[in-house]
């Protein structure tokens, strides 16, 4: 087994996103690097921006979560400008977003509905929120927004072209295209996604983890009740949607992170690995790895021809220092999965 | 004042009543009279040396006056060199037990032998009518307060740390401070006997004799309570029949009334240990009149050295503990032994985990950079003593250890047992047709005297007493695992994982029985010391012999998949194993792993994989053994308590801004700037070496963040405590993680978990099966 053609771009992308202008800003503007050696006061947007989620979501949900709980941020000019600036991220990537689906319209990409149409609260999802819409920003204008020249827009370009070569957007595409002629299906459902939609903007847990969890179960459970032929279509749409997500945020980790993404060197440990579904997760304990390897919500790539060969994305990572051992447990998800390739 | 009249001492104490006046026969016969009179031995035995000024002292006297019990110097001028040389040789032996008496005007006089004679208990005397009824009562004075044998037994008390010490090869001088009260407060050693009731805890290996003994000596020469050692043994059911036995190493054999009467007056120290050798019937027996012998005599210190006290019995008792030692205690005990400093970062895992307990630490120190594995390290420390024990040639040392492993087996579960019976079983040994075929007969004394020169036993109070229990336990194992079969079951702690060690490669068999027969944490100490095996691997017969071990003992894991058969998924650098299915060959090779890892119904399918084959590094017997605990660890994350209760994130409305909020978000994001942890971990271990040297024990740092879940915490020992980040430095806070988390399940599990993972040590933290990553560790 080798690494995909999806997976192969992803790490040319974000190696490229590394050392380019972008990279370097990404690093260096995080609230947690300008706030170093102050002293720490409430509200203040980096004693909350935790490293929970990709950048740009999760400075999205500490401004949700703020809005929901009334309580404000002390904000200074830094502060607005950064926030100024994740918001051209988050421009760039609805662009960036526009290319993955290409060959599949707004009105059918909008037609389903996902955690990334809800509000962003911390424990809701890793999804980043609003980047499918009916009109994207252009994608030459809103990459120089933000610091990416021309090489390295070409190199995320052939990440999103070869994520339209996958058998994850095959099947999308397949519905879609079933969907585009079944104005009946469409209307029914897109009239679910609007009432799910304001079902999660009506606040209504009485507490902000109730209403966390309200909203996850509103993302996960949004087509439990529809008509086998809905879930259908919309189960291969949110599957793309969902390697669309993983593609970015792995980009995105691999740019705040100030080195570029090699093959990691197993160890001969045991590795736990299960297979539930379009997830394929393993969990590494190592106590011998660099622990520049592994970091939250950002890639690493095994690649030495076995079975676990992959681009995974970090969803769990604690480090122990045990005496003069330090111990890293990780936790990742595959790529290849997602696409559709078993 | 008349004295009560009471025998006191049950032997004939022998008195040497040393002097150059001569020519009084009355005066003799009025000291013997006199102390015969006190009434507080069975009888007494004197020996009057009585020479002429100038005369040399004959050698008989010199002898008398080392072998004596009490010897009374009468000095009368001009000194004689014969009475000097007495004083010199009783000296030698035990100053406590020289009575000086001086007669005539003494004050002023300038003479050297008087003024070191001044140094012990002295008294004056005008007239000779005098002198036998004060020579009486400073005799009756010694016995009652047992400051006859005060530096006897402090002696005894050295000696035994030097022995011990010299045993593992600790470095003179080198000490351990790792002791903590039940609240997490440090402790200096000599805390242990300053305080009424202890039980000092800790697992074997980690310097409970050592410290013990070091808080013992340090009461002795303060001149404090009688310090006294006492090795529970076989036969000794009764805190009494202990102490007895402690008087009796240094030839005093105080009666029960005079050892009452210490106990009522405080006038010893305690400390006993062995307690965790004995089997539990026995153990009972004597915890239970420890228990009333603490109540009915409140003035007597008493520590109790276990490895794992129950917590329903001896509830007068404080609960001390000793704890791993941290990486500047290693870094110290390196550069004391002349290791060089490298050699922490080059070690076996396995061994640097054995590491964090001062005996095994010692053995790294050593050997470490030679052997791999636990049982390597004692078979070096057995093999030094044997050639440390002028045993003149291969045939006798191997002689000597055939010896020893036997008579180790035969004590089990006790280190110890009385010397007659250890001449009687190297008697029966010695005749038995493996023996006689194989070696020339020794008589067992001879025998057990050459053992002795090897210091891997001595002779104690008529008993024969292994140097330290884990070569003992050791030693039993090396015979046990070329007998064939299992021992009787037993409660062993020590034991039965060192066989399982040594038989995970001569008898797999045995292995599983044993395995099979003991409980998860044995599994887990077998795992922990069963060193690497460089084998050919055999994918299908070791599987079958895989599967058959785990439908043996898988149970043990608490999770019922663990015991299905497993099966194999071989590719060229890897093998994967996952539960097998009924439609499929048990081993396949470069198949669709996607296909073969794809999920069985409802279930997830989980799966294990190795880089490279795990049979070639591990029996398939230790492989089922770390994947039971690896099940175990499962099982106990599945009580972990749902909801956020670990997360120090509870933002619900009113919390936003909570100091627990804040702290987790500003730790979280100044970790997401630094480097993503790396930072903070570097941090931390420098920390460990430097700004929190008061804090003693292993530090413990962790950061975790996951998509439901984060969290950032420090523990040292038992105390867990936030860490604050300040730009390039962490800084101790010294608040308390659990006031923080307000969750009593949580607590409550943490703990739970806690003492999971000290009774599993590091079985899991070796190369072979890691912690899982979804294990809650520690909070």
């Amino acid at each position: 087994m080798s690494i995909t053609a999806l997976e192969s771009a992803i790490v040319a992308a974000g190696n490229a996103l590394v050392t380019s202008a972008f990279g370097v800003h990404l690093r260096s503007v995080n609230p947690g690097q300008r706030m170093v050696g102050e002293s720490m006061r409430l509200r203040w947007l980096a004693a909350f921006e935790s490293s929970l989620a990709p950048a740009v979501r999760r400075t999205l949900v500490v401004l949700e979560s703020s809005r929901l709980t009334g309580r404000d941020l002390d904000l200074d000019a830094a502060d607005l400008d950064y926030i100024q600036w994740v918001k051209s991220v988050h421009a760039f990537l609805q662009a960036a977003v526009d290319r993955f689906w290409l060959g599949i319209g707004p009105d059918l990409r909008m037609a389903f509905v996902d955690h990334d149409d809800l509000p962003p609260l911390p424990y809701t999802s890793s999804y980043i929120p609003a980047l499918r819409v009916a009109h994207a920003p252009d994608l030459d204008t809103s990459s120089r927004a933000i610091g990416l020249a021309e090489a390295e827009l070409s190199s995320l370009s052939r990440m999103w072209r070869a994520a339209r070569r996958t058998p994850a957007f095959d099947a999308a595409l397949a519905q879609a295209t079933y969907l585009r002629r079944r104005d009946g299906i469409r209307t029914r459902m897109l009239q679910l996604r609007g009432l799910v939609v304001t079902e999660g903007r009506t606040t209504q847990g009485p507490s902000f983890d109730d209403e966390q969890e309200r909203l996850r179960r509103l993302g996960d459970s949004a087509y439990d009740s529809a008509a086998p032929e809905i879930r259908t279509i919309a189960k291969a749409l949110r599957d793309y949607n969902e390697l669309v997500q993983h593609c970015l945020a792995l980009v995105l980790g691999a740019a705040e992170r100030a080195h570029q993404t090699q093959p990691i060197r197993l160890s001969e440990e045991a590795i736990q690995a299960d297979r539930d579904g379009r997830h394929f997760r393993i969990r590494i304990t190592s106590g011998v790895a660099d622990p520049g390897d592994f970091e939250f919500a950002a890639p690493f790539l095994i690649d030495d021809g076995g079975p676990l060969d992959g681009v995974y994305l970090t969803t769990f990572w604690r480090g122990q220092l045990v005496g003069r051992t330090m111990i890293f447990d990780v936790e990742g998800v595959r790529t290849r999965e997602f696409e559709g390739i078993n | 004042m008349a004295r009560p009249r009471r025998t006191l001492v049950r032997h004939r104490p022998l008195v040497l009543v040393s002097s150059s006046i001569t020519g009084l026969t009355e005066l003799r016969a009025a000291i013997k009279n006199a102390i015969e009179a006190l009434e507080l031995a069975d009888a007494w035995l004197f020996e009057f040396s009585f020479v002429s000024a100038g005369s040399p002292p004959s050698s008989q006297y010199l002898q008398v006056a080392k072998d004596c019990d009490l010897c009374v110097i009468l000095v009368a001028d001009p000194p004689r060199q014969g009475t000097i040389d007495e004083y010199e040789e009783a000296s030698r032996d035990n100053p406590a037990k020289i009575l000086g008496f001086f007669v005539g005007p003494d004050s002023a006089s300038p003479d050297p032998f008087r003024k070191r004679l001044r140094q012990h208990t002295v008294k004056g005397v005008d007239r000779l009518d005098d002198l036998p009824a004060v020579v009486a009562d400073a005799v009756a004075a010694h016995l009652e307060t047992g400051e006859l044998v005060r530096d006897s037994l402090t002696s005894r008390l050295v000696k035994l740390e030097l022995q011990r010490r010299a045993l593992v090869g600790l470095p003179v001088g080198f000490a351990f401070s790792r002791m903590l009260d039940a609240g997490g407060a440090s402790l200096s050693p000599e805390n242990l006997v300053r305080v009424p009731r202890v039980i000092l805890s800790g697992p074997a290996g980690s310097g409970k004799s050592d410290t013990a003994i070091g808080a013992l000596i340090q009461a002795g020469s303060e001149r404090g309570p009688l310090p006294l050692y006492l090795l529970a043994g076989p036969g000794k059911r009764s805190l009494l029949a202990l102490i007895e036995s402690a008087f009796d190493t240094v030839r005093f054999v105080p009666g029960e009334s005079l050892i009452r009467q210490f106990q009522r007056d405080g006038r010893i120290v305690i400390v006993v240990d062995g307690l965790d050798e004995l089997d539990p019937d026995n153990r009972d027996v004597l915890l239970a009149d420890i228990e009333r012998s603490a109540l009915e005599f409140p003035r007597t210190r008493m520590t109790l050295l276990l490895r794992f006290p129950q917590p329903d019995r001896l509830a007068s008792f404080a609960r001390w503990r000793l704890y791993d030692l941290g990486p500047s205690d290693l870094d110290a005990l390196f550069a004391a032994s002349g290791t060089p400093e490298s050699t922490a970062s080059t070690l076996d895992s396995r061994l640097l985990d054995l590491a964090r307990r001062p005996f095994w630490a010692a053995l790294v120190a050593r050997h470490g950079h030679t052997v791999r594995s636990g049982p390597e390290l004692l078979d070096r420390l057995v093999a030094d003593r044997l050639n440390a024990g002028l045993i003149a040639d291969d045939f006798s040392r191997a002689r000597a250890r055939a010896a020893v492993e036997d008579l180790a087996l035969r004590a089990r579960p006790a280190a110890v047992m009385p010397l007659d019976r250890a001449l009687r079983d190297l008697g029966d040994w010695s005749l038995q047709r493996e023996i006689t075929a194989t070696y020339a007969t020794l008589p067992a004394a001879t025998q057990l005297d050459q053992l002795c020169q090897t210091g891997i036993v001595e002779l104690l109070a008529g008993s024969v007493v292994f140097a330290h229990p884990l070569l003992a336990a050791y030693l039993a194992a090396c015979r046990a695992s070329a007998l064939g079969s299992l021992p009787r079951p037993a409660i062993d702690p020590d034991f039965w994982p060192l066989l399982g060690a040594r038989l995970a490669e001569r008898s797999p068999d045995l292995l599983v029985d044993l395995l099979t027969a003991n409980d998860v944490f044995t599994i887990a100490s077998v795992a922990r010391l069963a060193g690497d095996s460089l084998r050919v691997p055999d994918e299908s017969s070791d599987l079958d012999r895989l599967n058959r071990a785990l439908l043996r003992f898988g149970h043990l894991a608490g999770d019922a998949a663990i015991g299905q058969p497993l099966g194999l998924f071989v590719t060229p650098g890897y093998v994967c194993m996952r539960q097998a299915k009924d439609d499929e060959p048990l081993v396949q090779r470069d198949g669709d792993f996607g296909a073969w890892i794809r999920r069985s119904g409802s279930t997830p399918s989980r799966a294990i994989c190795w880089r490279g084959s795990p049979f070639a590094r591990a029996t398939p017997e230790v492989l089922a053994a770390r994947i039971v605990l690896l099940g175990f660890k499962e099982s106990v994350q599945r009580l972990k308590p749902k909801g956020r209760a670990f997360g120090p994130y509870e933002w619900d409305h009113g919390a936003l801004t909570s100091d627990r909020g804040v702290l987790a978000g500003r730790v979280l994001s100044h970790v997401r700037a630094r480097a993503n942890a790396r930072h903070v971990l570097c941090a931390a271990l420098g920390l460990a070496g430097s700004a929190l040297d008061s804090i003693q024990g292993e530090p413990h740092v962790m950061v975790g963040i996951g998509s439901t879940d984060a969290r950032f915490s420090v523990s040292w020992g038992n105390e867990d405590a936030q860490v604050d980040v300040h730009d390039e430095e962490l800084e101790w806070t010294g608040d308390s993680v659990r006031e923080l988390l307000a969750d009593p399940a949580a607590v409550e599990f943490a703990d739970f978990s806690r003492q999971v993972e000290d009774r599993l040590g590091s079985a899991l933290g070796t190369q072979a099966v890691r912690r899982p990553s979804a294990f809650e560790w520690t909070l």
